[in-house]
């Protein structure tokens, strides 16, 4: 506790390093227990494996996990996961270098030199480079968090109700706006799991909202069980789809070796910039790593020396797309851990999780609990000095494992859900509502409607709630509240901002759908 | 097969169900309990209704877009009524696996629960159909029995393994 009250009670300018060597000291001395040590280290390679594995990526693998990780102490539970969003981050790079298949979408810009160097014979080196690349990048966006996360969390310290509203929002909206796709039926899907979290006993009037009188329903829908039922068994649904169930994978044995540490080391300034890139789009709620890694790709190949050949096999390549995805776990914890607010899926079943265990992200968390909030940052920093040892020492061990065909995938993977989600509570409502939002996310899947925005608004939900009420509560002016105060003003002038680009965005594509109806419409005249 | 326009407005229809649960329920439930009205802190509707209307607001707007939209590529020039069956039966075998999970317990519904997927899937040879299903099933036993101390279902025979 004196940790605490040092970390929370000193002025940030003058002791901003104490700070942070507050919360690192004490987060060590919770990391530097076996179990979470152990557990990182399993993380690494659970992520790289999901990574690898075409189909499932990190945030399946934190799904999946979920069960088995809130059952533990709270660092060793979310060095765990912590670790597979790492591992899987980088493990999808393995799959494009060697099957020309990304095994995540983070990984696709990675297909560009990846899968040509290894079509020169270089498959290890480039797996290499996209481990090295990662573990540097993730450690880099690892400062921006450790630097960053506690200065916001002062900040935000001062927010109140009206502000968090807003935020929550925001969250929303810009995860909607900048993650692709259809607008409308990305804050449908927002907006429907915004409606999910309110079912059970509301906090404020203790009356019972949606449970249709079964006890089961008091507390509400269990976040794992939703969320295991969109992701997983949709997921599930749609590999029954293939057709390629039996084949075995053509995959060669790649074997990385220390050299390829100097390899990357040799293009210092497109690592630094990448992770530059891939921090900072990381810490913008939606941006998340598909956009960060095609980005820093574009820009270290504007910036590429005559000599480099970019899309023909260049590691520059491999290490602008690695670096960049990787240090946007980084940045996409800064406002999960400081604000509440996740910046992508993933890091939404991480705020979950932390939910789960018992501590609510924000700047309480860093005045009350400075040993979870040490801990995640250690777990973080390990994870991918963890990433670089177990990635280049065991790929061939991965590379054995994208040779597992899927009709052994498919059940042990459900089988997983059910026990992982019976786990929980060992309840079998959980099992049922499980399916249901399994069939769920089949329908959202099938009509194009994005998963995350759920998860999020599922997560937010509460939080947007509580805020709302409470600031209705405090206010004499009613809604004026949220423009009375300078921070939530600006705030609702962001919210605007984001909804006035919504409007034009889907009037946008409304006019190109039309145009191209009719292009198509009028050549089938022809 | 539907078309993609066909899935949206089944997806539509869906969220307006959801819409009209939570008007249904405020006026009946809800006001019942006395939450249906009230300040801030009594009004349980205020929220979930302020977003079911976002809801049926977006809802117009889709479907609106959907009303432009000409009637886009079939469903089954890409994925096959097959492909479609194959994913339709691993889920009623699951659905059903779920219905007896607590009646017979996990040692006697999971391997066949495999072992049927695995047929669906398209495996045929019975020695490694069964062999293996009761391996995974057996494993992920192991694990979470034995290293994470969760009871799996015992069904009414009480089956377990005394690891």
């Amino acid at each position: 506790m004196s940790c605490c009250r040092s970390a929370s009670g000193t002025s940030l300018s003058p002791g901003r390093c104490a700070v942070i060597l507050d919360f690192l000291s004490a987060g060590l001395d919770v990391f530097l227990s076996p179990l979470a040590l152990g557990l990182t280290f399993a993380g690494i390679i659970v992520g790289l494996v999901v990574g690898a594995m075409p189909g499932l990526g990190p945030l399946m693998g934190i799904i999946l996990l979920l069960p088995v990780a809130i059952g533990l102490p709270p660092v060793a539970a979310m060095g765990f996961l912590i670790a597979i969003f790492v591992g899987g981050s980088c493990g999808g790079s393995i799959s494009a270098i060697l099957l020309r298949i990304p095994g995540t979408p983070l990984a696709a810009a990675t297909l560009y030199d990846g899968y040509p160097l290894a079509q020169k014979g270089r498959a290890s080196d480039a797996i290499g480079i996209a481990i090295t690349s990662s573990a540097i990048g993730g450690l880099l966006g690892g400062v921006v968090l450790v630097f960053c996360a506690p200065i916001l969390a002062r900040l935000a310290s001062n927010f109140a109700p009206p502000e968090y509203t807003m935020l929550a929002i925001m969250g929303l909206f810009a995860i909607v706006v900048i993650s692709g796709g259809s607008i409308i039926k990305g804050l449908l899907a927002g907006s429907f799991g915004l409606l999910i979290s309110t079912v059970g006993t509301d906090s404020f009037s203790t009356g019972l909202r949606f449970t249709f009188g079964s006890h089961n329903l008091l507390n509400g829908f269990h976040i794992v069980a939703v969320v295991v039922g969109l992701f997983a068994i949709s997921e599930m649904a749609a590999q029954m789809m293939k057709r390629d169930l039996l084949k075995i994978p053509d995959v060669k044995v790649a074997r990385p070796g220390l050299h390829t540490i100097s390899l990357t080391l040799r293009h210092y300034v497109n690592l630094i910039r990448s992770s530059a890139i891939g921090t900072f789009f990381g810490a913008i709620p939606g941006a998340g790593g598909v956009i960060s890694s095609f980005t820093s790709y574009a820009v270290a190949k504007a910036a590429a020396r005559p000599g480099e050949e970019y899309g023909e096999g260049a590691e520059g390549g491999v290490v602008a797309t690695e670096s960049a995805n990787n240090s946007t776990v980084g940045g996409t914890l800064v406002p999960t851990l400081s604000l509440g607010i996740p910046g992508d899926a993933s890091s939404a079943m991480l705020l979950g999780a932390l939910l789960i265990l018992g501590f609510i992200p924000g700047p309480a968390m860093f005045e009350n609990n400075p040993d979870v909030v040490g801990g995640i940052f250690m777990v973080y920093l390990a994870s991918n000095i963890f990433l670089l040892v177990a990635g280049i020492l065991a790929t061939p061990l991965f590379v054995y494992v994208l040779r597992i065909p899927k009709v052994y995938l498919i059940p042990s993977i459900l089988l997983l859900c059910s026990i992982g989600t019976f786990a929980l509570q060992a309840s079998v409502f959980d099992l049922q509502v499980m399916l249901a939002f399994g069939l769920i996310g089949i329908l959202f899947r099938a009509a194009d409607y994005p998963l995350a925005p759920v998860v999020i608004g599922m997560i937010l939900g509460p939080i947007l709630e509580a805020n709302l009420r409470r600031s209705l509560l405090i206010s004499r002016e009613g809604y004026w509240i949220f423009l009375d105060r300078p921070v939530s003003a600006t705030l609702v002038v962001v919210n605007v901002l984001l909804l006035v680009a919504m409007v034009y965005l889907t009037i946008k594509r409304i006019r190109s759908t039309t145009k191209g109806d009719l292009a198509k419409a009028m050549s089938t005249e022809e | 097969m539907a078309s993609s326009r066909t899935l949206n407005l089944i997806a539509l229809g869906f969220l307006f169900a959801v819409i009209v649960i939570v008007f249904w329920q405020i006026e009946t439930d809800f006001k019942e309990q006395g939450i249906a009205s009230g300040g801030p802190y009594d009004d349980a509707s205020l929220y979930p209704r302020a977003i079911a209307i976002f809801i049926g607001v977006l809802l117009v707007f889709q479907l609106v877009i959907e009303s432009f939209r000409g009637r886009t590529t079939t469903l089954t020039e890409v994925i096959q009524a097959s492909d479609f069956g194959r994913a339709g039966m691993m889920l009623a075998v699951f659905a059903v696996y779920l219905m007896v999970l607590t009646t017979i317990g996990y040692h006697l519904a999971t391997a066949p629960m495999i072992c049927a997927i695995m047929w669906i899937c398209g495996m045929r040879n019975l020695p490694k159909l069964a062999i293996s299903s009761v391996a995974i099933a057996t494993s992920f036993a192991f694990v979470f029995e034995a290293f994470l101390n969760v009871v799996l279902p015992l069904g009414i025979w009480n089956v377990f393994i005394p690891w």
